[in-house]
């Protein structure tokens, strides 16, 4: 496959996957803020989703929301997250199905065409979102052939998740103490794990079994563990190399963080902490990240001129931005 | 768009008026045979059946976004090209003389491009003129003496073929750079089949299907390294070209890749894609970018489109370009009017499908006519495509004839003028009932180690009432067109 195919399709995905999370964690907040809100204990508090998804400060209620799902100017924003995936669909028309562009065209269409005097529209933008991303992987599942193209849409999709879901469990650190209880119920609800959670651990959340859930799960398929696993896979299977083999640093990075995720367990957090934990993921993704864009989206002779590498380097920047939240 | 709707009554008063009409043969509604059956078809539809008809041909336009880009309101808009649903019909033996006449012609300009890039012969008899080459703006002297695989430049040639008041059918020009249109000709015609299988059925019409797996064949034969599975790929300026949607189509259809130039890169005189298994050697280049474009560091500095050195690949031979590059001089619309001459001169025969008579601005007495009959001429930038740089005089306002006149006079050699040609009409609907518009014909030549004709082509029709202008740019339509299997099908009137 052309490496710039996969480049689109990857991002792609990714974007989606980010706009989907993104999506899911406001709307998962939304609903514990209301309750809050009524009992009078915590007055409207966006500024938490701000810290977590790392997109900086922005004075006001009404500001934060709007930045994190219609803005323009944000990046970052839900609704950005789709224009950037539907650009990168558009390059790609002739590779992908007449279905996943058609909706992903009219998800881009009809986002762009909310009623800015609607209050609810942030909510109902975040569920339309939310609702696409099951059709539109429902749609890649039941039609994309398993060839490069599947495991590329694929790999994008399960480095964004492992990277959503663990930079959320940070949410309670950016929490008044008294709030932090509510923070695990909104990050299983974000991430559809409340009917998983009660029939793994039963009616209490408690930062334990969250956590448990959420990073350790081999089973749950939006645990940190659960995609280190599947990124680990659908790498060896581009490349055609057996699991316990690598062949690029890609696969290295990913074995290795693959086999962090294996051998570590909620009992190692008391002693490293949390937040650190969630670092050092971090820091793994983003090596993983970047050893895929070096191996297989920029694979350049060792002599070229000096337009390729212009571009190359502007490709480098353009990554280094959309890698950054 | 569709553009009709249906009535009760196909033809009522059907008006060939002064023009050569391709169905009927004068103002009383009187029938050429071949056309009788498709009359006969379309008059016995109800108008339920004709509206359900339409309305799915115009679905499956939509549905499989056969459309091209417009540039005029600076955004680049997709528009559905118009489709009538009538189809131009060819009986076999006026088809076999139009397939001669082209594979003589482009026999006669693959031998000329040979000529001018190696011996010049042909100037040096005094036949052409060595100035006219020498100026011609798509002269490349630069790949001169290059050896080409079966001495072939213009692989694909698009010749568009109109018909006179007598109904001669001529050649108006050739298109041996980037033709395209090839896959409205495809695409029409799985419409038609798809709307009317009665009618296509009861005609015998020639398939055009093949016309991918010809091109991939012709491809694949002037690959520089002699394999079995030589690896050509389509290169497209990108997703915002007019022409992208065909572009995919034909790739697609090929089962090859469509790269853009950053796909691409030249490396030790190869070119080479990327690929996620890393580099894959590239053997020949269908390529859908103007010479000026193809390489920044030999032409156009500034182009983003193309692919550094990749014209060093080219000149070593390790990669073949389809069509090869400076084949722009024999298309060009001063050196058309040499073809007839060439066609002598390489071939000894007469041309079989004639040109339209040109006036030269490069020849002292043709140019003093041009400037004194530019209201009665159509003038032509002789390096333009697509309906462009170019007047209709008798349809002109005095201002624009004489900007004209003095672009003329400032650069002769860049002008070429032709009497008015009144282009054949073609039954076509229009507001409930059949009206004739002018149509032209673009048959599509195939050359690798033989030529191949593929039987069909894209017929164009100016939907405006009265207009010539075909391109699809300006408001033209198109048409299906179907070649006729059946030798006896034009003699057809005997056994109605």
């Amino acid at each position: 496959m052309l490496s710039r195919v996969a480049e689109n399709l990857y991002w792609m995905s990714r974007q989606i996957e980010r706009a989907d999370s993104l999506a899911r964690l406001v709307m998962a907040h939304q609903n514990e803020l209301l309750d809050a809100t009524a009992m009078g204990s915590w007055e409207n508090e966006w500024h938490p989703l701000l810290e977590v998804t790392s997109m900086g400060d922005e004075e006001s209620t009404e500001g934060v929301v709007t930045y994190m799902v219609s803005s323009r100017e944000n990046p970052d924003s839900i609704f950005q997250c789709i224009f950037y995936a539907r650009e990168n669909a558009r390059g790609v028309r002739d590779q992908i199905t007449e279905e996943m562009w058609v909706e992903l065209n009219s998800l881009w269409l009809s986002l762009s065409r909310y009623d800015v005097s609607d209050p609810d529209r942030h909510m109902k933008m975040c569920n339309e979102v939310i609702q696409f991303s099951f059709l539109f992987r429902g749609i890649v599942s039941g039609v994309l052939p398993r060839t490069d193209a599947w495991h590329f849409v694929r790999l994008g999709e399960t480095i964004e998740r492992a990277d959503k879901t663990s930079r959320m469990l940070d949410l309670p650190n950016f929490l008044p103490k008294p709030e932090i209880t509510s923070a695990w119920n909104t990050m299983l609800k974000a991430t559809s794990a409340t009917v998983e959670h009660q029939q793994q651990y039963g009616g209490e959340v408690d930062r334990s079994s969250a956590i448990s859930l959420l990073l350790f799960s081999t089973t749950f398929p939006r645990a940190v563990r659960y995609c280190a696993i599947e990124l680990d896979r659908i790498l060896h299977l581009i490349s055609g190399t057996r699991e316990e083999d690598y062949l690029n640093e890609a696969e290295r990075a990913a074995g290795a963080f693959r086999s962090r995720m294996n051998f570590q367990g909620v009992e190692d957090l008391g002693r490293l902490g949390l937040h650190k934990f969630i670092d050092a993921i971090q820091k793994d993704l983003n090596k993983i990240g970047d050893e895929i864009v070096t191996r297989y989206f920029m694979i350049r002779p060792k002599e070229f001129p000096s337009s390729a590498q212009a571009y190359v380097a502007s490709r480098v920047q353009a990554h280094a931005k959309a890698a950054q939240q | 768009m569709l553009h009709c709707r249906w009535v009760d009554k196909l033809v009522t008063d059907y008006k060939t008026g002064k023009f050569f009409d391709e169905a009927f043969i004068n103002d009383e509604c009187e029938l050429r045979p071949f056309y009788k059956e498709a009359v006969k078809f379309f008059d016995k539809l109800k108008n339920p059946e004709m509206e359900a008809s339409l309305r799915s041909l115009e679905r499956n336009f939509l549905m499989q976004g056969i459309t091209f880009t417009v540039y005029s309101d600076g955004q680049g808009t997709e528009r559905i090209f118009p489709f009538d649903p009538f189809p131009r019909i060819i009986p076999a033996d006026e088809w076999e003389v139009i397939e001669k006449g082209l594979l003589q012609r482009v026999s006669a300009l693959n031998l000329f491009l040979k000529d001018i890039y190696s011996k010049r012969q042909i100037l040096k008899d005094g036949v052409v003129p060595e100035s006219l080459v020498k100026s011609s703006k798509h002269n490349r002297a630069e790949c001169s003496g290059l050896e080409l695989p079966y001495d072939v430049y213009m692989h694909i040639c698009g010749t568009d073929l109109i018909r006179d008041d007598e109904g001669t059918y001529r050649v108006l020009e050739d298109n041996g750079r980037c033709p395209s249109g090839v896959s409205y000709m495809l695409e029409n015609r799985v419409a038609m089949k798809r709307t009317f299988p009665e009618l296509y059925r009861k005609l015998k019409v020639e398939p055009v299907r093949t016309y991918p797996a010809e091109l991939l064949k012709m491809l694949k034969s002037v690959s520089p390294r002699q394999q079995d599975d030589p690896v050509c790929v389509l290169l497209t300026p990108g997703q915002y070209n007019s022409a992208y949607f065909e572009h995919t189509f034909l790739a697609r259809q090929m089962g090859i890749e469509i790269v853009e130039g950053r796909d691409l890169f030249v490396d030790n005189d190869r070119v080479y894609m990327h690929t996620t298994m890393g580099p894959v050697q590239v053997d020949v280049i269908y390529r859908r970018i103007d010479d000026d474009f193809l390489d920044p560091n030999f032409f156009n500095r500034e182009s983003m489109l193309g692919v550094p050195d990749l014209m060093k690949a080219y000149r070593e031979g390790n990669v073949s370009l389809v069509n090869a590059v400076g084949t722009g001089v024999a298309d060009d619309k001063a050196t058309y009017s040499y073809v007839p001459a060439m066609i002598k001169y390489y071939l000894d025969e007469e041309p079989i499908l004639p040109n339209v008579h040109t006036y030269l601005g490069s020849d002292e007495s043709d140019l003093k006519y041009m400037l004194e009959n530019v209201e009665s001429l159509v003038i032509k930038a002789v390096d333009e495509a697509g309906g462009y740089g170019m007047l209709i005089g008798p349809s002109a306002s005095k201002k624009e004839c004489e900007e004209f006149r003095a672009k003329v006079k400032s650069s002769p050699r860049g002008y070429v003028a032709q009497p008015v040609i009144s282009l054949s009409t073609h039954p076509t609907f229009c507001d409930n009932r059949l009206e004739g518009r002018h149509i032209d014909l673009r048959p599509f030549v195939l050359t690798g180690e033989k030529s191949v004709v593929i039987p069909g082509g894209l017929t164009r029709v100016a939907l405006k009432k009265g207009s010539l202008v075909v391109n699809s740019s300006q408001g033209g339509g198109s048409k299906d067109t179907w070649v006729l299997r059946d030798p006896s099908s034009s003699n057809d009137s005997n056994n109605k």
